[in-house]
């Protein structure tokens, strides 16, 4: 119990050193640029956080990257590293929209049915990959993200064809869902949907699912295909399976940005969200409330470093560089391994001793 | 363990929800007018985005004293577009700008949560109460432009290259081929959409392709693809007439003349109908603001024949055109909308 305290408490520590570390960083490099760092901090976090309006856009940004993040983290914990979220956010999306838009069904039926068609999406897509990963031995990192690119054209090709909005002056999108089937706002003048429950929801499971057998034998994957062929559990069985769980949890972050926020589909919808919920889920230590805390962390980023872009003259890229900054240094703590050095140092003190 | 996580997290959102309630700044510093500009792309482009960029400073320049405007850039994203009106409206601001037609279904959105708020869309057909459209009567432009390439061709083919053919696009490259008919009854004209406004690369074959058959001078009718025209006449060493901005700097040698967009025009007419408040109780049919060639706001650049192919003959017959469309002479009722 005290152990596992420390080692959160650790965990935590050092997620904030790294930012902080970022943040100076950055700071150098936009006084390079000619910007005062400060006026670029405090123009961030008041864009953040500056108003009612700017927090709850935070909030509504949070919430397909919490889960895509989980998402994600489910993969990296079995030491698949599966970058291809945005194309299973994509393709979960696609197929929720598709079923909404042909199916006719009513929304007590529908609403349901749709969450189900994009984690089918989601799923399959990513479980495609771990297929090829299994069958050919092909890299999932370059299968997923070659599998990105599918999704993104498929996307612009439903779009500006058979699906294109025959009312919409030919704007790559599709048409509206109705009305009934969007997800309730809790107040118009901001975009707030009830997904933030969802996401919070999906928080709670991914906390159990780790404790569950199953959760159990994705971490043992992770510690490699020895171990866990020595203990009984199908290898190849087990890579499909992870891949299609990191999946589905994108495709339900593709369904809640198109039934909360934009209520069709269009070209460009994942805004790179994928790229985010790697740094997120690295960042949260791959466990489930670190990702909601860097996923907030990360949302307060960019809607700050928006907002910051349209009231002052410093350009968005500097979020863009805290972003890289803070992937550098989450890469070069895993390479160096501080555990060795500091066991290595308490080693040496016993030895003094 | 995890609790403390979750308290610690709890914590932190209280908090940014304190600061969130405290660092509201809602009241403005002066009774000026406050003015949002979003350009989807940025301010210098040579097109679409520096000619509002422009038509508004030149607007701010002379009532300086009754407005400050905030001019955010590079607004392309759809997902970006909302939050940017949301917060302008938000943040108390009494006009927004969004200067494309991607603007369109945020901005009617947001209008109608901000009923005190001006809304002005660049291009687009949606509206409500409080929102108004400028756009572009773009059969003026391509009717002269025509009018240009018919008399300067010496192979007696042009061509004209677009986008996608949305409304106004459609009615300059009719205006376009009317114009170019009508002074030279026989012309061939080649005619392609590339059907993307930023496929650079798209465009540059398009004219590649047309210039490698005989084409001498082609129109292009705006932004990103526009660019890709003009580098394909420099490379081919042909004519090029631009649009929205003057694009001679692009290619001294190669840039004929181009269609010229002054939003001024409107602008002042925008803003007046703010000052006074008959904005928000305009009819439907006058919540368009047109710029055409009769207001001034269409016009051309000054031709810039640096191969000679333009007889003074011809120059007079180009400047007559203009002052017949000015005047409202020219006939466009043979264009027919595009059929969907």
């Amino acid at each position: 119990m005290r152990n596992k305290l420390t080692k959160n408490l650790n965990q935590l520590l050092l997620a904030i050193g790294t930012i902080i570390l970022a943040l100076l960083v950055g700071a150098v490099i936009i006084s390079f640029s000619g910007n005062s760092p400060i006026e670029a901090y405090l123009s961030m976090f008041n864009g953040a956080f500056g108003s009612k309006q700017r927090f709850m856009e935070v909030l509504v940004k949070m919430i397909p990257l919490v889960i895509m993040a989980l998402g994600t983290s489910v993969a990296f914990k079995a030491n698949l590293w599966n970058i291809g979220a945005d194309g299973q956010f994509i393709m979960g999306s696609i197929f929720a929209i598709f079923v909404t838009i042909y199916s006719g069904l009513p929304p007590i039926i529908g609403i349901p049915v749709s969450i189900i068609a994009a984690m089918i999406g989601g799923g399959l897509w990513a479980g495609l990959a771990g297929w090829i990963k299994v069958k050919f031995n092909a890299n999932e990192v370059i299968t997923t993200l070659m599998l990105n690119y599918i999704a993104v054209y498929f996307l612009s090709f439903l779009v500006y064809g058979p699906m294109m909005d025959p009312g919409g002056s030919k704007m790559p999108q599709t048409k509206l869902i109705p009305d009934a089937f969007r997800l309730p706002l809790f107040e118009s003048g901001n975009r707030l949907h009830i997904g933030i429950f969802i996401s919070l929801i999906i928080v709670v499971i991914m906390i159990f699912f780790w404790k569950s057998t199953l959760g159990f034998k994705i971490a043992l994957l992770g510690q490699g295909e020895k171990v866990t062929t020595y203990s009984g559990v199908s290898v190849k069985k087990m890579i499909v399976f992870t891949m299609i769980i990191s999946g589905l949890l994108s495709g339900i972050a593709g369904w809640t940005e198109i039934y909360g926020v934009q209520y069709r589909l269009l070209e460009g919808i994942t805004s790179g969200y994928g790229s985010m919920a790697i740094v997120i889920a690295l960042m949260g230590g791959l466990n489930p409330v670190g990702i909601l805390i860097s996923g907030f962390f990360f949302s307060a980023l960019l809607v700050g470093g928006a907002t910051m872009q349209r009231m002052t003259d410093i350009p968005f890229s500097i979020v863009d560089i805290v972003q890289g900054l803070i992937i550098i240094f989450i890469i070069a703590r895993t390479a160096i391994n501080f555990k060795e050095i500091k066991n290595r140092i308490v080693r040496r003190m016993e030895h003094v001793k | 363990m995890k609790k403390l996580l979750l308290v610690l997290m709890i914590m932190l959102m209280a908090l940014s929800f304190t600061v969130a309630c405290d660092g509201d700044n809602g009241g403005s510093s002066s009774d000026k007018l406050k003015v949002a500009l979003i350009l989807p792309g940025k301010k210098d482009d040579l097109s679409f985005n520096q000619s509002m960029y422009e038509g508004m400073m030149n607007y701010l320049d002379a009532n300086e004293d009754k407005m400050e405007l905030k001019v955010t850039e590079n607004v392309y994203e759809v997902s970006d577009i909302e939050p940017a009106l949301l917060d302008f409206a938000d943040q108390g601001y009494d006009v927004i700008i969004g200067h494309g037609f991607q603007f369109m279904e945020p901005l009617v959105k947001v209008a109608k949560q901000y009923p005190d708020t001006h809304f002005v869309l660049g291009t687009g057909y949606k509206f409500e109460k409080n929102s108004a459209i400028y756009d572009v009567s773009l059969d003026d432009g391509g009717y002269q432009m025509g009018v240009i390439a018919g008399l300067a061709t010496q192979t007696n083919k042009v061509g004209v290259i677009g986008g996608a053919d949305v409304s106004e696009i459609y009615r300059g490259h009719e205006g376009f081929k009317l114009g170019a008919k009508s002074v030279n009854p026989n012309i061939q004209i080649q005619e392609v959409y590339t059907g993307d406004w930023n496929d650079t690369a798209g465009a540059k074959e398009a004219a590649v392709g047309m210039y490698d058959s005989g084409v001498d001078v082609i129109w292009h009718s705006g932004d990103g693809i526009g660019l890709g025209v003009v580098q394909a006449a420099k490379e081919k060493d042909k004519y090029v007439l631009g649009n929205v901005a003057d694009q001679l700097k692009l290619a001294e040698k190669n840039v004929l003349s181009g269609v010229v967009y002054q939003w001024k025009a409107v602008l002042e007419n925008i803003f007046d109908d703010i000052d006074s408040g008959e904005f928000l109780k305009l009819a439907d049919e006058e919540r368009f603001y047109w710029i055409t060639a009769e207001n001034e706001g269409l016009n051309y650049s000054k031709i810039n024949d640096s191969k000679g192919w333009l007889t003074s003959d011809d120059l007079t017959k180009i400047e007559s055109s203009w002052k017949d469309l000015k005047a409202g002479k020219i006939d466009f009722s043979v264009i027919k909308e595009p059929t969907k």
